[in-house]
């Protein structure tokens, strides 16, 4: 009996697992592709140091050793000059995306849903990350960290999990409470990609949980154009993906501008909660390509560190 | 009923409901379209929302234009409107006389079509209304009255053609006994024919205003089908003519008409047509029916013209029986008048299929009656067979004569006495005698006697008890004539005079013929006949004819009849014309007899409107278009109700994509399918490389796909090529390649090479089907193909290209494979040789056996000698492999080996006698 049962989980995890295989090669490389296009400097501590890029030369002093005189800048003068790297600090981001049933969304077939998008900016962004040598935390659906890691091998895991997730999301009913308990290490940057429109409490508690950790942090929202623009019309009844309920509108296109209204006010009051974390906010659409939002998220937490 | 100009509402309380119409546009203003629902993750967003924006949605206008012009197309339909040509609100009484005869058959269908719109028209006019027969029916109606016609139209649903003539005058005396007064529409729907008491039914409609006289179409005149008349033409065969009329007034469109001959199970026999003309009124029409076919024949009509009139039943009479004469005229002496068959052979000729010769030669074969007729007596040896054959059902008729004398066999009906008996002679005082009327027990009975029948010499009965039952004829003194006695199922018929004028004048007379068909006639059936020869009295009907011509079972008023009363051809109620008797020995009854004076109606009711059938006005009912109309926009609605509904606009596209490539895939296929653009395209061009080898004979070989083998086949049929040109008139182009992987090879492509080689690899798959299939079809057309496996010793069996070759010729149509022999034409053909040497010489040649299409020619030579290979030279001349064991000297015979075949190719089995040739050596040295 138990020897069966303990069979049966096992195939039903290798199942899963294969279909997470399966979605694996896609999504990394899509984010990889994505991650490609961004050219970026280094983000280094902007001080000489390990590291592998250039940072300055210098004239040769009596502490250095003769292995890191610069021959080929010596020989062009009459000082000797040291070749000096700049510091690079490994820093640790933890990521997180939102993979609940609302993020499970699109509103055309010609659009990415929501969850695809955020997947796809999040393992691109570590993509991103890894190769600036830094240490990522991929934070899973309820909220637990994995174990900070650097390398592709990091990124890969993240797919994995992610994959993983996605499958139960689609075969598991109800998800996992989100609650960030676990700690994370200290002055750890953090991520979170999700479409924000639960309400405000949850969010401002999520943030104040993870903020206590002292790091930085940048929230992206990621909207589909329809949640933008309310392109409806005539008596319809919408129905939340996350069992909140459902609502009747009669007229659609006189509600419309009720809704972009408290839509406003409710991007508002996300926007207030992160810059009272201070942290930052950014909007991507997911009829826009990602690269945009990639190189924006990246540029704030290159910024931030500056 | 309501009229609204010449537009009619059979239903009008159904419009009432349009009342209501009003009272739903504003339900369906009012009601809110049907709720979407949509996924949303936003939905909190859209949480209680000011009631000031609850605003409901209202139904777009124009679609509850469309849902209100629905309904009202709907409610307009089952009001069941009706467009009437020509509307009259008379309200006087109609009386409708409708022609019911065999005339009236052909068009039936339009009559009652008529006459239902006129009752229908009747009814909504809420007038009273007569329908008047003029055909007489099988069982009185019950008189005419003045009733609603809706009650009219009943009586008018029960009526059909009947089988015989108009008693327009009994017609007239129903319509007096309607008492109108003069008051009243009178429509006369008329067969064009004319009858008894037309003048008086004239009268009388006369005093009815308006009159309408409705006439068939012109073109459509009755038609009357004549009894078949059997002649034969110059050659002897038989032939059937019918007399065909029509009973039409003077002008008349032409026409052609087919009548046809119909057996038992409704085959056509034969089918012949007759023309008519304009003004034209009758035609005769000639069948060709040779004795064996026209005796199948049961009925006579006329194509598509259903009518009692242009049906003939043919019945038992009517088919032939064969008839033989044995001659037993044995001193040879042909003098035909007095030769004794003759005048049985004359009289039977046309209506019966006459066999002469000896008593064997007639009994191998089924025979209905034999005629002896040369009286004499049967020899012993034949008795006993020709009492069996008369037990069977044979019907044996005897004459008398000079031998006949006295009892001199039992194949006699009565005991003779002997010697003769003269009348009239020079030494007698008596004169010759004459016929009595025949005997009521006679089957004779109702000829016709003609007074110059005179008997000089008879031969005597003697006086039995049984004898007055026996006799069918007699003379006016009592001696009797003809006996007859029936044996088992047949009879044995005794003639007491010679078949030949000798003895009496009968032979020469209309009623020798009669007597002789008579007997003919019984001799198939002769259940009609009683124990004692009696012709049983009455006759019950077996199947009559209705008014179209069809033949039904008798109903409750048919009666028997008996045989005179069906000679007179007295068709009516109380003897319809169809088949009498029992089912083997039927007795038809035909109408057309009695319609020899049949004639047009002369004169019509004065001041009378005429129209013909086709162009009485008639009603058109709108309902189904006001239905379908309604439906079309029932299913546009609900097309959209899908969209408003949220049927996402893309499934609509793609469900519209989807119609959209069906109906152009359908139209692509009905393009494809039309066979004449597919016939009339031009022939696809020819390829270079076919035109090549047509303009200039040369080989072809079989590209493999391995450079190779590819290589040594061009190079050693080049070589084959020259040494040809250089030995043989056979100067051909250098070889070219063919490949099987072709698309569309046929055996055209195939077909201008006389022989091509193909070296089978062991990489090569087997051909296609479809390239396998014109690889057959170039071999049944006279192609050879040389196969070659060159791998080991045996070229079948084994594995590499023994095994693909074999794989290769089961997908080929072939005849069975045989060793080739060492006298095989191969061996001749150019060359004497031992056998075909290649580049080996120990492989088992194999040929097919070859078919009758190919003239013995074998069409493959399968064999694993490696022949290209001996036969390749490169660009220096130089052999490109050796050959074991024998060197240059079995490369020679392997070049001769290859002129052979091509000779062979070439020439097929033309050297074919050079296998004989030591044969001949040595028959010339001799």
């Amino acid at each position: 009996m138990v020897r069966a049962s303990i069979r049966d989980t096992s195939h039903r995890l290798r199942t899963i697992a294969d279909i997470a295989a399966a979605r694996l090669p896609p999504l990394l490389v899509a984010a990889r592709r994505i991650a490609a296009s961004v050219t970026l400097g280094s983000h280094g501590r902007r001080r000489a140091g390990p590291g592998e890029t250039f940072w300055q030369f210098r004239p040769y002093s009596r502490d250095d050793t003769p292995q890191s005189i610069d021959w080929r800048q010596t020989g062009k003068f009459d000082v000797t000059f040291v070749r000096e790297r700049e510091w690079v600090a490994a820093q640790t981001v933890a990521l997180w995306c939102d993979l609940s049933p609302s993020m499970n969304y699109h509103s055309s077939r010609n659009l990415p849903t929501k969850a695809e998008r955020a997947t796809i900016l999040a393992l691109a962004l570590a993509e991103l990350l890894v190769d600036g040598g830094e240490r990522i935390i991929h934070l899973s659906a309820d909220g637990r960290p994995s174990r900070a890691a650097s390398g592709r091998v990091a990124v890969a895991r993240m797919a994995d999990d992610l994959s993983t997730t996605i499958a139960h999301t689609g075969t598991a009913g109800t998800p996992a409470p989100l609650q960030f308990i676990t700690p994370l290490p200290r002055h750890s940057t953090i991520v979170l990609i999700s479409d924000f429109l639960s309400p405000l409490e949850e969010i401002a508690a999520h943030i104040g949980a993870l903020g206590k950790h002292g790091g930085a942090g940048h929230l992206l929202q990621v909207m589909d154009p329809a949640e933008e623009s309310l392109p409806f019309r005539g008596r319809v009844r919408f129905v939340g993906l996350e069992q909140e309920g459902a609502a009747v509108v009669e007229r659609t296109e006189d509600a419309r501008s009720t809704y972009i209204a408290r839509l406003a006010r409710h991007r508002d009051g996300v926007r207030q909660i992160a810059e009272q974390a201070g942290w930052t906010f950014a909007v991507h659409h997911t009829d826009r390509s990602p690269q945009t939002a990639l190189v924006a998220l990246h540029q704030a937490m290159t910024s931030y560190r500056r | 009923m309501l009229s609204l100009g010449s537009l009619t509402f059979l239903t009008p309380a159904v419009l009432l409901a349009l009342a209501v119409l009003p009272v739903v546009w504003l339900l369906l203003r009012l009601t809110p379209p049907a709720l979407r629902r949509l996924d949303f993750p936003a939905a909190r967003l859209l949480f209680d929302l000011p009631p000031t924006e609850r605003t409901s949605a209202r139904t777009p206008p124009w679609l509850v234009a469309l849902r209100i012009g629905l309904l009202a197309l709907a409610l307009i339909g089952l009001a069941d409107p009706v467009l009437t040509a020509n509307h009259d609100d008379s309200t006087a009484p109609l009386v409708v006389v409708l022609d019911n005869s065999w005339a009236a058959a052909a068009q039936w269908d339009s009559r009652m079509q008529s006459t239902r719109d006129l009752l229908e028209r009747a009814e909504r006019h809420g007038r009273l209304a007569a329908l008047i027969t003029t055909t007489p029916a099988a069982i009185a109606a019950p008189p005419p009255r003045l009733l609603p016609a809706r009650e009219v139209l009943a009586q008018a649903a029960a009526i059909r053609p009947l089988p015989w003539t108009t008693d327009r005058g009994a017609a007239a005396e129903r319509l007096q006994a309607l008492n109108l007064g003069g008051r009243g529409e009178a429509i006369w729907i008329t067969d064009g024919v004319a009858g008894a008491g037309d003048d008086r039914l004239i009268a009388l409609l006369e005093q009815l205003t308006p009159r309408t006289v409705i006439a068939p179409n012109k073109g459509d005149a009755a038609l009357v089908l004549d009894p078949p008349q059997r002649s034969a033409d110059p050659d002897g065969n038989g032939r059937i003519s019918l007399g065909l009329r029509r009973i039409a007034p003077g002008d008349v469109a032409p026409n052609a008409f087919a009548v046809r001959a119909i057996d038992k199970e409704g085959h056509v026999l034969a089918r012949t047509t007759v023309a008519m003309d304009r003004d034209v009124h009758g035609g005769t029409a000639m069948m060709d029916a040779p004795p064996e076919l026209s005796n199948r024949i049961v009925r006579f009509d006329v194509e598509d013209h259903a009518s009692a009139g242009a049906t003939v039943l043919a019945d038992t009479r009517w088919q032939r029986r064969p008839v033989g004469i044995a001659s037993t005229n044995a001193n040879g002496i042909s003098a035909p008048l007095l030769e004794d068959a003759f005048y049985i052979r004359q009289a039977l000729a046309p209506y019966a299929n006459v066999r002469e010769g000896d008593l064997d030669t007639l009994l191998s074969r089924p025979l209905a009656v034999l005629f002896m007729a040369s009286g004499g007596r049967v020899l012993d040896t034949e008795t006993e067979r020709l009492t069996r054959w008369v037990q069977d059902g044979g019907i044996l008729v005897r004459f008398a004569g000079p031998n006949l004398n006295g009892n001199v066999d039992p194949l006699l009906p009565v005991h003779l006495r002997t010697g003769g008996r003269s009348f009239g002679g020079a030494l007698s005082w008596n004169e010759p005698a004459h016929l009595a009327p025949f005997p009521d027990t006679s089957p004779f009975k109702n000829m016709a006697l003609p007074p110059d029948v005179t008997i000089a010499t008879q031969v005597l009965a003697e006086p039995t008890p049984d004898l007055p039952t026996k006799t069918w004829a007699k003379l006016t003194d009592g001696t009797p004539l003809i006996t007859a006695e029936r044996r088992g199922q047949g009879w044995v018929i005794l003639f007491h005079v010679t078949a030949t004028p000798e003895w009496s004048n009968l032979p020469l007379t209309g009623l020798f013929v009669d007597l002789l068909r008579r007997m003919v006639d019984i001799s198939a059936g002769v259940t009609a006949m009683n124990e004692t020869g009696a012709t049983a009295d009455l006759l019950p009907p077996l199947q009559l004819l209705d008014g179209f011509g069809h033949l039904t079972a008798p109903g409750g008023s048919a009666r028997p009849v008996s045989m005179s009363d069906l000679t007179g051809n007295i068709v009516g109620p109380d003897m319809p014309a169809g088949l009498y008797g029992p089912a083997n020995d039927t007795v038809a009854l035909n109408l057309s007899p009695s319609l020899e004076k049949a004639a047009p109606i002369a004169a019509w009711p004065s001041g009378a409107r005429h129209i013909t059938l086709d162009n009485v006005a008639r009603e058109r009912a709108f309902k189904p278009y006001f239905l379908a109309a309604a439906l079309l926009l029932l299913l546009i609605d609900l097309a959209i109700s899908f969209l408003m509904r949220g049927l996402s606009p893309t499934t609509m596209r793609r469900a519209a994509t989807g119609v959209s490539s069906a109906a152009v895939l359908l139209a692509i296929g009905l393009w494809s399918s039309d066979g004449r653009a597919a016939e009339t395209k031009p022939a696809a061009p020819i390829d270079s490389a076919t035109s090549a080898a047509i303009l200039d004979t040369r080989l072809g070989y079989i590209v493999t796909g391995d450079n190779t083998i590819d290589h040594v086949a061009a190079a050693g049929l080049s070589a084959l090529t020259h040494i040809l040109a250089a030995r043989t008139s056979a100067e051909m182009a250098q070889p070219a390649p063919i490949d099987l992987n072709t698309l569309n090879l046929s055996a055209d492509e195939l077909s201008p090479y006389p022989l091509i080689y193909w070296r089978v690899s062991a990489a090569q798959m087997p051909p296609t089907p479809k390239t396998a299939a014109a690889i057959s079809t170039y071999l049944h057309r006279g192609g050879l193909i040389v196969f070659d496996a060159p791998e080991q010793a045996g070229a079948m069996g084994g594995h590499g290209a023994g095994a693909r070759l074999e794989a290769i010729l089961h997908t080929i149509d072939l005849p069975p494979l045989v060793m080739m022999r060492s006298n095989h034409v191969l061996t001749r053909s150019f060359y004497l040789l031992k056998g075909l040497p290649g580049r080996f010489t120990d492989s088992t040649i194999y040929v097919d056996r070859g078919t009758s299409t190919t003239d013995g020619v074998s069409s493959v030579i399968v064999g694993g000698n490696d022949w290209a290979a001996a036969w390749a030279r490169d660009a220096n001349d130089l052999p490109l492999y050796a050959a074991v064991p024998g060197g240059e000297s079995q490369r020679e015979l392997a070049y001769r080996a290859g002129v052979n075949m091509v000779m062979y190719a070439l020439t097929g089995n033309y050297k074919s006698d050079q296998v004989h040739l030591p044969a001949i050596m040595q028959r010339l040295t001799q």
